[in-house]
């Protein structure tokens, strides 16, 4: 039994031959080695995995922004970027917004689009797997090319994999469109950062003549920049070029760039930079876990330690050395923490894969949170640092084992001899990590139920909501739009069910916005800061009531306001104290920021309504106040005069039940057989699709948080178990002596009270302090929130208290007598 | 073999110190069998801690074969008592979760012999004291007698000079006792120094000279 393999094998053999012992420790474990891998694994997946793009490092993502707002950029602005850029070496503009339908199919199904200009594919590093991208001819100006390049899903879906497709001819939106390529299963599209993953990739000049939008102008932006920084060249170096460029546009172009600017992101910030925060707060959470399982651990082995002091002094009377001890409960515990560290590994490994999953389909396809081999070796020693300080500390308790003490016949294992300060404070510990997560999924949790309980402003339930694209040559004229659209709202308020219909905007609470921007007539709007960004929203006369906006003031819609009639709109409460405060908005004018628009009239004032994202990962990256938050800047338009191609129908049922789909399609087919309906849900269920990631971050949290109660919980009641076994003898003669039940129960639950209360403290302190990084993810609530730490520190202490009953109730059962004669 | 000169051991109380030994000088020498006698408190087995090199907290001299105990380093010390020094418990302590061969195995394991040389002189043990049949079996699987048969041959594995043994008959019956007691003679008989703490007049008649402590001090004997 000298060597190492032998102290090794009495280590495995001491797991068999104590499976309780074994059991609680490796479940402990693997718990918190398993969350701590799968986590690591995605937040290096997250924060520091390479982009799957070649030169990563230097791709960036531009964007502009104006007085008011911020967002796309125009078709011209990214050739202008093109052309004058110094620290750019290769640019591309690119839309993923939108949809076509593949026509020539009953039904006609949507393809979600995207438009890039073949530099897209170069910069991003992709080739097609069959066939070619586009060539820079067919995006040229005014190229007719009508050429489509599918991506792999679609491939798959829509045409069963046929290779024949490529070279085939597909009708998008009726028009003809030869399929040139189509793109590997791996390439990763950007169009996935901000909605579904492009079904079919087009040049940008087929974007006029496919989705009817305006020509090549200054006045739509719709695209996003890519760019490749040149070898060398500094984000900053890029910024102040792109700087320079958005000041040359400004004085080349004032009435449409005035106080214009342009921001360069690294495409990895573009792409990730909203999961990182949650990122670090899982994996704070997850190491918190780890460290309370490493505590829990420690304790018990030290619990065991305690009961073996009487073998420790053997040995040590014996011949062994200190070094020696030390050596055979370093081992010991290794083995059992190897196990543990080992059933964790593959814990996490299974986990990765299943969270993997889990991102891909319900977080972001751009995402790889896959185990990888440097996750799993950052895991692996994230592992066995843990299994390193698990074995030394009961490993340096062990040389110091008082031989006389613990061989003589009438000696008592006491907690200070056993480590029981060591203990305490591994108690405290546990208690002070566990606090951390609990007061942060508290802050999570009370931030999802304000999320879940603000009122929208508008009645959501049985509202069925989708879209069409009325796009191609039959809809170029706005005429044409609005006639389809009323004459479908006129078939639809006739099916059974249906209680009103309405256009309603992009909203549906989806990302798409429409903005305008605009400053009160009458006042000096000379200064950029003059005009304010509103989010605008196309209705139908009745359209505000069908939805259940509450209207404080003017008039609704009515047919009256048509194409021919002037601008009017209706504007949220917020709008009218922000631009008019103390005064009536109604009848007052708003003049626009592009020259040669028509001014709107206010003809009315509604309460506000919460149609945008109301909380967006993307909005905590950018540091911006989340969406659901604050004012609400609306103003509604009629469908009649700003009739856009992109069209939203809301659809109120007088019932709960399935949606009239068929119905729907009927009416739409019996107008224009062509023409798909796409997104088709239920606005309540689109809600809780957008309640998705703040759930996910609670329901996360709060499940490592009551892991790390339920850790502590094991772990104080280990430690009080432990010490009233030590000590019945001692409760013995003190019950023998008269003691009463509370003093006992005092006794037992005073030694746990001071650390538990101590650990609290110091807990409370970690959160306040983890809280306020924690608020940006916060929807209204501070970071700071004390009655939230305050209910977590009592919840915790509840559960201490709850775990130190059930020891204390043995204390009370000790019978004197019993306990006396033992010894 | 051992020397003791003007020993004591105090602990220190609010009220002052408390002795447990006083001014202990005594001589044992090598081939002696001696028991250590007295009532309860006298000190018997805090001398046989110092005796055994567990206990270095005294004051005094304590020579043990030419080299003077208290002026060595605890690491030394530990050497001298595992070159020289075998231990009987009246509670046996042998090790539970080790099997009879384990257990005999440990203090040579301590004493960093090979493993071939190990398996050598515990095989010699087990045959010397006819247990071979019993090596692989664990403590809770033997009787008492068997365990303190077990406890002895684990003192002599290491081919100590002297045996401390403190109450080795204290947990057996009569019978087991009697056996035991024979066995120390006769590990005597075969040159090995031997002090055990009995309160037995029986077991003392087995050795050739008694010591008796009375409240710390040196009743007689020396």
């Amino acid at each position: 039994m000298s060597g190492l393999s032998a102290e090794i094998s009495h280590g495995i053999r001491g797991l068999f031959r104590r499976p309780g012992f074994a059991a609680t420790a490796l479940l402990t474990l693997s718990l918190g080695i398993g969350a701590n891998t799968a986590i690591v694994s995605a937040a290096r997946g997250i924060v520091f995995r390479p982009l799957p793009y070649p030169q990563n490092d230097r791709l960036v993502h531009v964007w502009a922004y104006w007085p008011g707002g911020a967002g796309n950029i125009s078709f011209p602005d990214g050739v202008g970027i093109a052309e004058r850029s110094r620290t750019l070496e290769a640019t591309a503009t690119y839309q993923s917004y939108g949809t076509v339908a593949l026509t020539g199919r009953t039904p006609a199904e949507e393809l979600h689009t995207s438009f890039v200009t073949p530099s897209y594919f170069e910069i991003l590093g992709a080739a097609a797997s069959r066939g070619r991208v586009f060539t820079r001819d067919e995006d040229a100006e005014g190229s007719s090319a009508a050429v489509a390049v599918l991506s792999h899903g679609a491939w798959t879906r829509r045409f069963g994999g046929d290779a024949g497709v490529v070279g085939s001819v597909i009708r998008l939106n009726g028009l003809a469109f030869e399929v040139v390529g189509i793109m590997p299963a791996s390439f990763a599209d950007l169009g996935a950062v901000e909605g579904p993953i492009p079904d079919v990739f087009l040049p940008t000049a087929a974007a006029a003549r496919l989705m009817g939008q305006p020509p090549r102008t200054d006045s739509l932006r719709l695209y996003w920049g890519l760019g490749r920084l040149k070898p060398g060249v500094r984000l900053q170096a890029a910024q102040e070029d792109l700087d320079g460029i958005a000041r040359q546009m400004e004085q080349e172009r004032p009435e449409t760039h005035r106080g214009y600017g342009l921001r360069v992101q690294s495409l990895s910030d573009r792409i990730r930079g909203g999961f990182t925060r949650p990122a670090f707060v899982l994996m704070a959470g997850s190491a918190f876990i780890l460290l309370i399982g490493v505590a829990n651990v420690t304790n018990l082995v030290l619990l065991r330690l305690a009961d073996r002091r009487r073998e420790m002094s053997l040995r040590a009377a014996l011949g062994a050395s200190s070094l020696r001890l030390f050596r055979l409960v370093f081992i010991e515990a290794c083995v059992l923490a190897a196990c543990g560290g080992a059933l964790g590994t593959v814990a996490g490994v299974a986990l990765s894969k299943a969270m993997s999953a889990w991102v891909f389909t319900n977080v972001s396809p751009l995402l790889d949170v896959s185990m990888d081999p440097i996750a799993l070796a950052a895991a692996i020693l994230c592992s066995t640092a843990a299994i390193l300080l698990i074995a030394a500390v009961p490993a340096h308790h062990a040389r110091a084992a008082d031989v006389v003490a613990g061989l003589s016949s009438g000696a008592r294992a006491n907690l200070d001899g056993g480590g029981g300060k060591t203990r305490k404070a591994l108690m405290a510990l546990e208690v002070g990590f566990a606090l951390v997560p609990l007061a942060a999924a508290g802050l999570m949790a009370r931030s999802f139920n304000t999320l879940t309980h603000t009122p929208l402003g508008f009645e959501t339930r049985r509202l069925l909501t989708f879209r069409m694209d009325l796009v191609g040559p039959r809809y170029q004229d706005p005429g044409a739009r609005v006639n389809l659209a009323d004459a479908f709202l006129e078939k639809v308020r006739a099916v059974p069910g249906v209680e009103a219909a309405t256009v309603w905007g992009p909203s549906m609470l989806g990302n798409a916005t429409w903005v305008v921007n605009v400053a009160p007539a009458g006042r000096p709007n000379d200064r950029p800061d003059a005009f304010t960004m509103l989010f605008r929203h196309s209705v139908s006369p009745g359209g505000l009531d069908a939805l259940g906006i509450e209207r404080v003031a003017g008039r609704d819609f009515t047919a009256a306001d048509d194409a021919r009639a002037p601008l009017v709109g209706i504007v949220s409460e917020s709008v009218a104290k922000q631009l008019w405060p103390g005064q009536d908005p109604v009848g007052r004018q708003l003049v626009r920021s592009a020259p040669g628009l028509p001014p709107i009239t206010v003809i009315g004032v509604t309460r506000d309504a919460r149609h945008r994202q109301r909380y967006s990962l993307q909005d905590v990256a950018d540091a911006g106040l989340i969406g659901g938050l604050g004012p609400q800047r609306d103003i509604y338009l009629p469908y009649a005069q700003r009739s856009n191609n992109g069209v939203t129908f809301a659809i109120r049922l007088a019932d709960a039940g399935p949606a009239p789909v068929e119905a729907l399609q009927r009416a739409v087919a019996g107008l224009d057989p062509d023409l798909p309906l796409s997104d088709v849900r239920f606005l309540e269920d689109r809600i809780a699709d957008q309640e998705r990631v703040p759930r996910a971050l609670a329901g996360l949290l709060l499940g490592a948080a009551l892991l790390a109660a339920l850790l502590a919980a094991t772990g104080i009641y280990g430690v009080v178990s432990q010490a009233v076994a030590q000590r019945t003898r001692e409760i013995g003669l003190r019950a023998a002596l008269g003691a009463r039940r509370g003093h006992i129960l005092r006794l037992v639950v005073g030694q746990g009270l001071a650390p538990l209360c101590l650990g609290a403290l110091a807990g409370l302190a970690a959160a306040l302090s983890l809280g306020r990084w924690l608020e940006a993810l916060l929807f209204g609530v501070r970071g700071t929130d004390l009655s939230t730490f305050a209910f977590a520190a009592l919840s915790l202490l509840v559960v201490a208290l709850l775990a130190m009953i059930f020891p204390a109730r043995r204390a009370l059962a000790v019978d004197p007598g019993v306990a006396l004669r033992a010894e | 073999m051992i020397e003791l000169r003007n020993l004591e051991k105090s602990y220190p109380l609010a009220a002052g110190r408390v002795y447990v030994l006083r001014n202990i000088t005594l001589s044992i020498a090598e081939g002696e069998f001696v028991s250590i006698m007295g009532p309860s408190g006298a000190g018997k087995s805090t001398l046989l801690h110092i005796l055994g090199m567990h206990d270095g907290d005294f004051t005094g001299e304590y020579e043990f074969r030419a080299e003077l105990v208290n002026k060595l380093k605890p690491r030394d010390r530990q050497e001298l008592q595992k070159r020289n020094i075998g231990f009987v418990f009246q509670s046996f302590h042998l090790l539970d979760d080790l099997t009879v061969y384990e257990n005999l195995e440990l203090p040579l394991s301590y004493r960093d012999l090979k493993k071939s040389e190990r398996q050598a002189i515990v095989g010699d043990v087990l045959d010397k004291f006819n247990i071979v049949g019993k090596k692989d079996l664990y403590p809770s699987q033997l009787s008492g007698g068997q365990q303190q048969l077990v406890g002895v041959a684990r003192a002599i594995v290491a081919k100590p000079k002297l045996i401390l043994a403190d109450e080795p008959t204290g947990n057996l019956h009569s019978d087991q006792g009697r056996e035991i007691m024979e066995l120390f003679k006769k590990l005597n008989e075969e040159g090995t120094t031997i002090i055990q703490v009995t309160h037995s007049e029986t077991n003392a008649t087995y050795g050739n000279r008694v010591i008796r402590l009375k409240d710390g001090w040196l009743a007689s004997g020396n």
